[in-house]
């Protein structure tokens, strides 16, 4: 079962997310903060990862610079509200796969997963 | 002053106090002119200073409310999830029924975030000042661009276009893209809603709403003109207009009072450029931009 990681400090994201790729035959994971994040990364080696930018402990930027330490490969698609040109072009530098803008519908998520999961 | 000696109407003496009077008079002048400067100075601070928390809130406040539409979205598209899912296990015609009235409920809740978010975003975005994504821009480019985002609600045959321009003459601009889109995209769509307005209001036969594009260049600058024939603005209004959150469309559903003052922030503090705006109530409104030329 493909295996994907949703890390987001809002409570609600976490378990609407999770219910809805659940339904779908995803093993789905959820972190509320970039330590947390990064040691499910570890443990359990997800397929893809939602990253949310503006987090209170570590910005999803702190984190994927972390996490491009270990890993080169791990595939991530950033999760910000902020259209942000620098926080792009770093993340882009980072490797990142896409950046989506909050607010969107899982619909729309959906189809970007299932893609990536599928690829 | 004293008798007046008939053969000089006015004395040394008299001489003397009118000029003592005519400089205590230009003093007083000086001090009412002088004050009348300073409260001037002082709205202009305050208002500059009210942008600037403005500024600061919205962005906080903006990612809060940008949060709680994303999550509301979730929690609805999760619900009519769960409803496409278990929707087989009801048989009866009113459960169907009403499992496809909370759906369509649901659908709407998502729609409505989605529309949020981007009054949310658009607020949000121009609170950032940067050089990111600034290069040679071509204004027919972006008016083009700008002009297919307000096709949903610009029905073409209601309003007549004219480009007092030769695109292949004028200046590429030094701006970004994205932003400037924004702009014309505002001034369009406020030109827009204030001719349907004197369409409404005035009801004058044979009115045609016309909107005109101007481009002129002045030394390093370029300047352009969006020209509406649309109900123009009461003199009461004229400064309030560039406040964040203030609006003279009718209804509520027309205008986020953020049009103009997003068109300022990006054109002045962004680029570095400068609107100005002139207009007669019930005859139309000019908006001017000016941007600096690009240096290829």
């Amino acid at each position: 079962m493909a295996k994907l990681l949703i890390v987001d400090d809002e409570s609600d994201i976490r378990e609407f997310a999770r219910n809805f790729f659940k339904k779908r035959k995803i093993d789905v994971f959820v972190a509320s903060g970039g330590r947390q994040a990064l040691e499910l990364i570890a443990q359990e080696s997800p397929n893809l990862v939602l990253l949310d930018v503006r987090m209170e402990e570590m910005t999803g930027i702190e984190v994927l610079r972390e996490l491009r330490k270990s890993n080169s490969s791990l595939k991530v698609i950033m999760v910000s509200g902020v259209e942000d040109e620098e926080t792009i072009k770093e993340a882009n530098e980072l490797g990142v796969i896409g950046y989506i803008h909050k607010p969107f519908i899982l619909e729309e998520l959906e189809k970007i997963v299932l893609a990536q999961l599928n690829n | 002053m004293g008798r007046k000696n008939l053969s000089k109407p006015y004395t040394e003496d008299d001489l003397g106090v009118f000029a003592i009077l005519a400089n205590q008079t230009a003093l007083a002048i000086e001090n009412a002119k002088f004050y009348e400067d300073m409260k001037t100075t002082h709205q202009q601070l305050f208002q500059a200073e009210k942008m600037a928390t403005i500024g600061t809130m919205a962005d906080g406040l903006s990612h809060q409310i940008n949060n709680r539409f994303h999550a509301l979205g979730f929690i609805a598209g999760d619900a009519l999830d769960t409803i496409n899912f278990g929707k087989e296990e009801f048989t009866s015609d009113k459960q169907k029924e009403i499992l496809a009235d909370l759906a369509r409920a649901f659908q709407r809740v998502q729609e409505n975030v989605v529309q949020g978010g981007e009054i949310v975003q658009g607020l949000l975005r121009y609170t950032r000042k940067g050089e990111a994504g600034f290069a040679a821009v071509e204004i027919p480019k972006v008016f083009k661009s700008a002009l297919e985002m307000a096709q949903f609600k610009i029905k073409s045959d209601q309003l007549k276009i004219i480009h007092n321009y030769d695109p292949s003459t004028i200046p590429k601009i030094k701006a970004n893209f994205t932003q400037l889109q924004e702009v014309f995209f505002n001034l369009i769509d406020n030109g827009y809603d204030a001719m349907m307005q004197r369409k409404t209001e005035l009801k004058e036969p044979g009115y045609q709403p016309t909107l005109k594009v101007h481009v002129l260049q002045e030394d390093h600058h370029a300047q352009i003109i969006f020209e509406d024939n649309g109900m123009g603005v009461k003199e009461e209004d004229y400064k309030k207009l560039f406040t964040p959150f203030f609006t003279t469309k009718l209804s509520s559903k027309k205008g986020t009072g953020l049009g103009l003052y997003v068109i300022k922030k990006i054109v002045e503090e962004n680029h570095g450029g400068h609107v100005e705006m002139v207009s007669k109530y019930m005859h139309g409104t000019q908006m001017k931009l000016l941007l600096p030329i690009a240096i290829e």
